[in-house]
């Protein structure tokens, strides 16, 4: 595919160059029109013509086809795409009748109607391809940031017969259903389906990355949002999961911290000699350690 | 909403730091034009000072009020058409200027000649040289300078071409009798007036567009990258032998590599859209209007893709349009032709237009009325209107399409969607808009999509946004939206202001200033600045550096991300029928959740495409 598309590209190149070549030097708005231009001379100069058809305040002595007209006082200057149209294309019914100024009042909807006649809010002149970025869609009910301005659009939306981008709902799990059922299947994850997390997402998780989570209810028994803990998995603390509630109570004696820590009582003792109220139990030692450090 | 005075500060310390630096560049062109004068330079060797009247001033069209998406800023306002200079003064003015070409009032009889550099002159200031490019005897152009309609140069002082001498009288051949005899003969003969017959070669051939591309997301760490490869191809307007029959064609087709299985879209990393294929016949008189193929259907409101016909009549004077339309509607994912789906309706237009001393300019009424069949639906027939209107400055419009499902058990009729806009564009130098929608239920029981869950409730979208140009150095463009989703309760209410020196590197571009602030679910605070310039004629460059923090609106609140971004695109032909566009953009947390990532992270996004068009 890339080696096809290299090849397009490189003949498109060529293409252009040499219609480039072969054709007219002018930048201009120079356009190509059918035969039997309409008598009508808009703008200003018709007034200079005095009732008279004045032919050459448009066209040019090499031919009719050859058209040279200042389309900037008529208040719709041609900019971007608009230059390489022929008059026809937008003055359908002659030059005497009034033409749209808005993109709405010549061109289809893509979008079934979804963002109604507003097109300059994504697109511009030049391209119908837009520019809507994540900036822009901060001005939506969805601001992109983190993962999800990294992504390309159709991963969420994916519409592509009505070009449609309206999702069902802003909650996570709209779109992150798979990956909250997909909790059970993974090996160091917590079976979120199973443990009945909550659905919302964002009062762990950030939207850069799933791993590492930030839970401040844990926080209040045991830091882990920051620190040398920030990056453990739940399970390679916990023994088990099914006591998590997050109701305010520590101590659930599910977690095990010589697990990883290594814990001999008769060398601990004496390196705690001096400390009062010292136990070689294996869940005290937060009660001095910080878990941040 | 205590963070909110902050990211204004800083946006507003931001903006009197441009504004100072804007001044003072303009202190210093002031400067420089000054010392310029004391050389008597005018470019290219030129010593003339010319002193002239002050030319109208241009001003800049503002982007569209979204104040994230940029555009150009160039387009000048439209001028009164200066008066000619009196023929016998040295001093000519420039007519009319487009982007790249000015229209001169002198000539050859002035003295003008084609390659000759022209010192030209704004007000009492030289700006620099033009280079004829076409003579007439009274007038010319030349190109190589951004000029405005009033700006002077003076002809040469040598003068123009030296009339010939009048040829020597000649004997008469003939006496005056015959000669009258002659001419009246011929004022008496009826001669048919010439038609413009252009050759077939010289008819609107059709326009024809391949646009290769690449683009990859790429995220660190964690991989997660995403590469696509694209061509799109259109084909526009082609006629089919020597009928009245045209051809208009669109086609994507795209090659992904991605990290794990798509959410919605076809599993297939190649991807083949058809989005058009179709004959249709629409001519300048009138008459029967005919589609077939995959139509993107006109004039019939609210629909996109249909595997049919659509046939109609069309008026002399084609403000009036009516007629029938059916067919298969493909997939929504991959535009698969399939009979799960089809449709059929009637549809109308109407459009009037006013004259020069209207109050109402132009109107507009489209309606199509319709019915769809699914596989677990059953027949749901839809009904959707459309109407814009050209009153003076104002611009309205509204419309909205309402269905019902006739098999269902408890059928009543849904609002599917609806809009509203309003824009008042007084001036050139001014604008304000107020964009309203709608969106509602879906009466499918299953989301078109794979994984996606059905819109069981409706939302609501508003966008206020605004802009005034006070002068071609100095605008402000403001914006606010509110967002409400029934289906969740959930809403969103941002706005933003935009300080804009789009001239503060002179021709060059300028410098944008700008901030947001969201509130709502998802809350967050956005600075920026961006560059907005143009190198060459055509092409537009726009890099941009912004920072924002956002969190969730959850009982234990905290920032959930901080992230610094910067992008760069550029836009533009670099060739009479090549058109380059490229963008890049990188982003990389500072916080997440209120700490410092535990390694270093970041992401972004490259692509890159070219478009061929004959």
């Amino acid at each position: 595919m890339s080696f096809a598309a290299s090849l397009l590209l490189l003949a498109t190149v060529a293409v252009g160059h040499r219609a480039r070549a072969a054709g007219d030097d002018e930048d201009m708005p120079i356009v190509k029109r059918k035969a039997r231009p309409s008598l009508s001379v808009p703008g200003n100069r018709a007034s200079e013509a005095k009732g008279a058809t004045r032919c050459g305040a448009c066209h040019m002595v090499e031919g009719w086809e050859r058209v040279r007209f200042n389309h900037d006082p008529t208040g719709f200057p041609l900019r971007g795409a608009h230059i390489d149209v022929t008059c026809n294309a937008c003055h359908t019914r002659g030059f005497d009748k009034a033409v749209a100024d808005t993109c709405s009042g010549c061109h289809r909807d893509r979008h079934a109607s979804e963002f109604g006649l507003h097109c300059e809010g994504c697109h511009d002149e030049k391209s119908w391809r837009p520019l809507f970025n994540a900036d822009a869609h901060r001005s939506t009910n969805f601001p992109l940031v983190g993962r999800h301005a990294l992504i390309p659009c159709n991963e969420c939306h994916g519409n592509m017969r009505d070009r449609v981008f309206a999702q069902a709902a802003v909650r996570c799990d709209a779109c992150h259903e798979a990956d909250f059922m997909r909790t059970s299947t993974l090996a160091k994850s917590v079976d979120h389906n199973a443990n009945q997390f909550s659905r919302d997402c964002q009062s762990c998780h950030n939207t850069f990355r799933f791993f590492p989570v930030t839970i401040h209810q844990h926080d209040k028994c045991f830091g882990i949002s920051a620190g040398s803990h920030h990056a453990d998995h739940c399970m390679d603390c916990h023994t088990s999961l099914t006591a998590v509630t997050f109701n305010g109570t520590c101590g659930t004696g599910t977690y095990d911290c010589v697990d990883c820590h290594s814990h001999a009582c008769a060398r601990s003792d004496l390196q705690h000699k001096a400390i009062s109220g010292y136990g070689c139990f294996n869940e005290r030692c937060k009660g001095c350690h910080s878990p941040l450090k | 909403m205590q963070r909110v005075p902050q990211s204004s500060q800083i946006a507003f310390a931001a903006a009197l730091i441009a504004f100072g630096a804007a001044l003072g560049w303009s202190g210093d062109a002031v400067a420089r034009a000054h010392k310029h004068r004391r050389r008597g330079g005018g470019g290219k060797g030129a010593r003339t000072v010319i002193v002239a009247p002050p030319a109208p001033r241009v001003t800049v069209v503002p982007a569209a009020p979204h104040l994230a998406v940029p555009e150009a800023t160039h387009a000048p306002q439209v001028p009164a058409v200066p008066a000619r200079a009196p023929a016998g003064s040295p001093f000519g003015r420039v007519q009319f200027a487009t982007e790249h070409r000015a229209y001169l009032d002198r000539g050859s009889a002035e003295g003008l000649v084609v390659g000759q550099w022209l010192p030209i002159a704004r007000g009492v200031r030289g700006i620099g040289s033009c280079k004829i490019e076409s003579v007439g005897d009274h007038e010319a152009t030349c190109t190589g300078l951004r000029l405005r309609p009033g700006d002077a140069f003076r002809t040469p002082r040598t003068g123009g071409r030296k009339a010939r001498p009048p040829a020597p009288a000649m004997a008469a051949v003939l006496d005056d009798k015959t000669l009258e005899a002659r001419a009246a003969q011929i004022a008496d003969a009826a001669i048919e007036k010439v038609d413009f017959n252009g050759k077939h070669s010289l008819r609107s051939r059709g326009v024809v567009e391949a646009a290769p591309g690449f683009a990859t997301w790429f995220t660190e760490p964690g991989g997660g990258n995403y590469a696509q490869e694209r061509i799109d191809g259109v084909i526009r307007g082609v006629p089919i032998g020597n009928t009245d029959f045209r051809f208009d064609g669109a086609f994507s087709a795209v090659h992904w590599t991605t990290p794990s299985t798509e959410r919605f879209r076809s599993g297939t990393p190649t991807q083949f859209y058809l989005w058009e294929a179709e004959a249709y016949r629409r001519v300048q008189d009138g008459g029967t209007t005919l589609a077939i193929g995959r139509l993107w259907p006109r004039r019939a409101p609210g629909l996109t893709v249909l595997d049919g016909i659509q046939l109609g009549r069309e008026n002399e004077s084609r403000s009036a349009e009516g007629g029938v339309y059916g067919g298969l509607i493909p997939t929504a994912d991959g535009l698969v032709p399939t009979f799960d789906i089809w449709t059929g309706g009637l549809y109308g237009a109407l459009l009037q237009s006013g004259d020069k001393a209207s109050i109402i300019r132009l109107a507009r009424e489209e309606l199509r009325v319709g019915a769809w069949h699914a596989a677990g639906v059953g027949a749901v027939g839809e009904g959707e209107g459309l109407a814009q209107i050209w009153i003076g400055p104002v611009t309205t419009g509204g419309g909205g399409r309402v269905t019902w499902a006739a098999e269902q058990t408890n059928a009543h009729a849904v609002v599917e969607n609806a809009h509203f806009d309003l824009g008042v564009r007084p001036s050139l130098d001014s604008g304000l808009g107020l964009h309203a929608r709608y969106i509602g239920v879906s009466l499918l029981q299953q989301a078109p999509l794979r994984a996606e869950v059905p819109m069981t409730a409706g939302a609501f979208h508003g966008i206020t946004d605004g802009f005034v140009n006070f002068s071609s150095r100095l605008a402000l463009a403001a914006s606010a939206g509110v967002h409400r989703e029934d289906a969740t309760g959930r809403y969103q209410v941002h706005g933003g202001a935009e300080l804009r020196f789009p001239r503060m590197f002179g021709e060059t571009g300028g410098l944008w200033f700008g901030a947001t602030v969201e509130q709502g679910w998802m809350q967050g605070e956005t600075a920026y600045a961006q560059f907005l310039g143009h190198f060459g004629d055509r092409v537009q460059v726009v890099a941009r550096l912004s920072g924002d923090g956002t969190r969730f609106e959850t009982p234990t609140a905290i920032w959930n991300l901080n992230e610094l971004a910067a992008s760069l695109s550029v836009d533009g032909a670099v060739a009479a029928h090549l058109h380059l566009r490229a963008y890049s953009m990188l982003r990389a947390p500072i916080l997440v959740q209120g700490v410092l990532p535990i390694e270093a992270a970041g992401g972004g996004v490259v692509g890159i495409s070219l478009a061929g068009a004959i």
